[in-house]
This record gives C-alpha cells, sequence and structure tokens, in this order.
C-alpha cells in the first residue's frame, strides 16, 4: 500500500515523541484563538495518536505554528491527508496552503527552515503519492501546485 | 476636626481607587504579555468581543455540520460520467434497433427466439444505464445546492474570521497609545504578538477564500 509507506517514510523522517506543546504558538500564534484547546489536545501524545478529527477541527492552527513547532505536528496533518479519512474537510486546504509557496515565499521559507533534508524529502514523496491517488478529481490541483512551487525538485532528487 | 477627616477620607479614598486602578492596567496588560489567544488582550470589553468572535469563527468555520470546503463535490465529473453512459445508451439503442429489423424479418423460429433475448438483454442494459442517469441527474442538483450553501458558510467563516483580526487590530492601536506607566513595559511584547500573529489570521482568509471560488465553479 502506497500510502502506509508514505506514513511509515514519515515516520522515519519525523520520530515521534511526546509532544510538548507550551511554545507552539510562541513565534507565530499569539493570537491563535484556539490555542489554549489545541494544547490540551496534544500535550503528551505522539503525532502518530493524534486522530483525524482532532487535526480537522484545529486545521487553521497550521497557519499559526510556528518554524520551531510546525515540524511537531505537518507529519501528523500529511498522514490525514494520505489516509484520506472521512473526516476531512478544511483540512486538505490548508495544508496545501501552507505546502504552497507562493505570494508569501519568505514565510514559506521561514516556516519550513527547521525541516532536514530527509523530512522535506518525507513531505514531497508523501505529496506525490498523494497526486496519484487523487488523479482525476478537484484536489488533483490543489497537490500538483504545492508540488510545482517547492516539492517536486526534491521528488525527482530521489528519482521518483 | 470633623470636616478635614471627611475630607482626608475622601482623598485617601480617590488616591487609593486611582492606584488601584494603574495597578490593575498594569497586571491586565503583564497578564495579557503572557498569554495567547483571546486572553492576550488586557482590555475587558474587547477580549469579551474576541471570545465571542472566537465561538463564531467555531462554528461557521470548524463545525463538521457546516462544511465550507466543496473539494468532494464535483458536478462537472458527473456530467462527464453522463456525457459518457449518454453515447453508451445510445449505441444500445442503435444495436437493439438492429435486432429488432431482424428480428421482424427473420422466418426462422431458432433465429427469432435468440434475437428476442438478445433485445430483452439489450433493453435491461438501457434500462439500467438510464437509471444511472437520472440518479446522477440528481445527484448534480443536490451537490450543486451544496455548493451554494457551503458558499454561503465559507462566506460567514471569512466574515467572523475578518471580526476577530479587526478587534486584535483594534487592540493593537489602542495598546500602542497606553499612556500608563506600569503598563508601558508590556507594550512592545504585546505589539510584537499581534504583529507576528496577523499573516495567519490573513493565510485563514485567503485559503478559505480560495475555497470560496471553488465553490462558485461548482454551484
Amino acid at each position: 500500500m502506497p500510502t502506509e509507506s508514505e506514513i511509515k517514510n514519515l515516520t522515519t523522517a519525523f520520530p515521534p515523541n511526546p509532544i510538548d506543546p507550551v511554545a507552539a504558538f510562541s513565534e507565530w500564534g499569539g493570537t491563535y484563538t484556539d490555542a489554549e484547546r489545541f494544547r490540551q489536545g496534544v500535550r503528551g501524545r505522539l503525532w502518530t495518536e493524534l486522530e483525524t478529527a482532532f487535526l480537522e477541527r484545529n486545521h487553521d492552527a497550521l497557519v499559526f505554528l510556528g518554524p520551531a513547532s510546525i515540524a511537531d505536528y505537518l507529519p501528523a496533518y500529511m498522514a490525514s491527508l494520505l489516509r484520506r479519512d472521512p473526516e476531512l474537510s478544511a483540512l486538505p486546504s490548508f495544508l496545501f496552503g501552507v505546502l504552497t509557496r507562493r505570494q508569501d515565499p519568505e514565510r514559506f521559507d521561514t516556516r519550513f527552515a527547521h525541516l532536514t533534508m530527509t523530512q522535506r524529502e518525507a513531505i514531497a514523496s508523501a505529496l506525490a503519492s498523494y497526486e496519484r491517488d487523487v488523479d482525476g478529481t478537484s484536489r488533483k490541483q490543489d497537490v500538483a501546485e504545492a508540488l510545482d512551487s517547492y516539492w517536486r525538485s526534491l521528488v525527482a532528487g530521489k528519482g521518483a | 476636626m470633623r470636616t478635614f477627616k471627611i475630607k482626608f477620607g475622601i482623598a485617601t479614598g480617590v488616591l487609593l481607587a486611582s492606584s488601584l486602578a494603574l495597578a490593575s492596567i498594569a497586571d491586565d496588560f503583564k497578564d495579557a504579555s503572557n498569554r495567547d489567544g483571546c486572553e492576550a488582550i488586557p482590555y475587558s470589553s474587547e477580549r469579551s468581543a474576541c471570545i465571542s468572535g472566537g465561538r463564531d469563527v467555531d462554528d461557521w468555520c470548524k463545525n463538521p455540520s457546516k462544511p465550507w470546503s466543496c473539494d468532494d463535490l464535483d458536478p462537472s465529473g458527473l456530467n462527464r460520467n453522463i456525457d459518457n453512459v449518454n453515447g453508451k445508451i445510445s449505441d444500445l439503442k442503435k444495436e437493439k434497433d438492429d435486432l429488432e429489423y431482424k428480428l421482424n424479418n427473420s422466418k426462422d423460429d431458432n433465429e427469432r427466439r435468440d434475437l428476442e433475448s438478445k433485445i430483452k438483454d439489450k433493453k435491461e442494459q438501457i434500462d439500467t444505464l438510464q437509471a444511472k442517469v437520472e440518479e446522477w441527474k440528481k445527484q448534480i442538483d443536490s451537490e450543486k445546492s451544496m455548493a451554494r450553501d457551503r458558499q454561503d458558510i465559507g462566506g460567514r467563516c471569512v466574515a467572523n474570521r475578518v471580526i476577530v483580526q479587526k478587534i486584535f487590530a483594534t487592540v493593537k492601536s489602542r495598546v500602542q497609545s497606553e499612556n500608563d506607566p506600569g503598563a508601558k513595559e508590556y507594550v512592545s511584547k504585546l505589539v510584537e504578538k499581534y504583529t507576528t500573529a496577523e499573516k495567519g489570521h490573513q493565510e485563514a482568509i485567503d485559503i478559505t477564500n480560495r475555497g470560496i471560488d471553488k465553490c462558485n465553479g461548482k454551484r
């Protein structure tokens, strides 16, 4: 199953550790109105334990997570996307929103500045897998835009 | 002597009340500077408005019973399916007509039975596909209606996000013009907190607006 293999890749690139969310929004999310509820929901859990319903409800946390904290949560959002869980609604739009390098490339670069090359390649590979999976649906354009804006070169670099 | 005592008492009370008020502003600023979300607002009225606005954002942007994303709707894909199937129906009808022509001209009983069986089979295939087309047509109407509803929900979601965004913009401006000496030491921390999160609010609005645009193409 490509999805399982991509999630395994994410788990290798982003080793799951108990989450300490104290500083999750201290960089970019000082006025995120759901900050406290988000912290309560993730505290002490592994990213692999975060349910899609929780992530879907907190889809907007993605835009408030800063460079030092995004890696703690990004793989959980990616895995939910890959599984195409039925709870998904706004999450994919927000995930592609932050993963697409468009109007504000500086913000994109800063947001992902702390990701290692292995982590970037895992994200790129997951996006490419998802693109194949949703071929012919209205999600295809979003994922293609995200890949073309930055990530596709990393997939190509791996010879995929 | 009694008048002096009364005046002294009033003056002391006023001074005490003033210093308590000043201390309260400074405390509110200190408290807000160490918090996030609506709790990062040092003014109670704006903080209440923020909490109320946050609830409306929850209700219109994050409520599973009020989705605003139209990504799972695909009326144009259903239209393509209908076009394809209508083409197949047309082919099947032509084949059935040919078989009926042969049947009308056949004198051989075995051949007639075979043709009748094939005609029946074609009719069944046509009926099944026509039922599928009718089902898809209903689904298209339903999806177009859902796209209109979701566009409306998305609009309400954005409107509520803008309200919260504006509250923080107002608070930022008010904090910057604060004159209380005890509060001033927390102003820069608060302003930085509001400023760094401004892009997040705008990003959330932009992403939702792009989602609404998608609904527009599906209604």
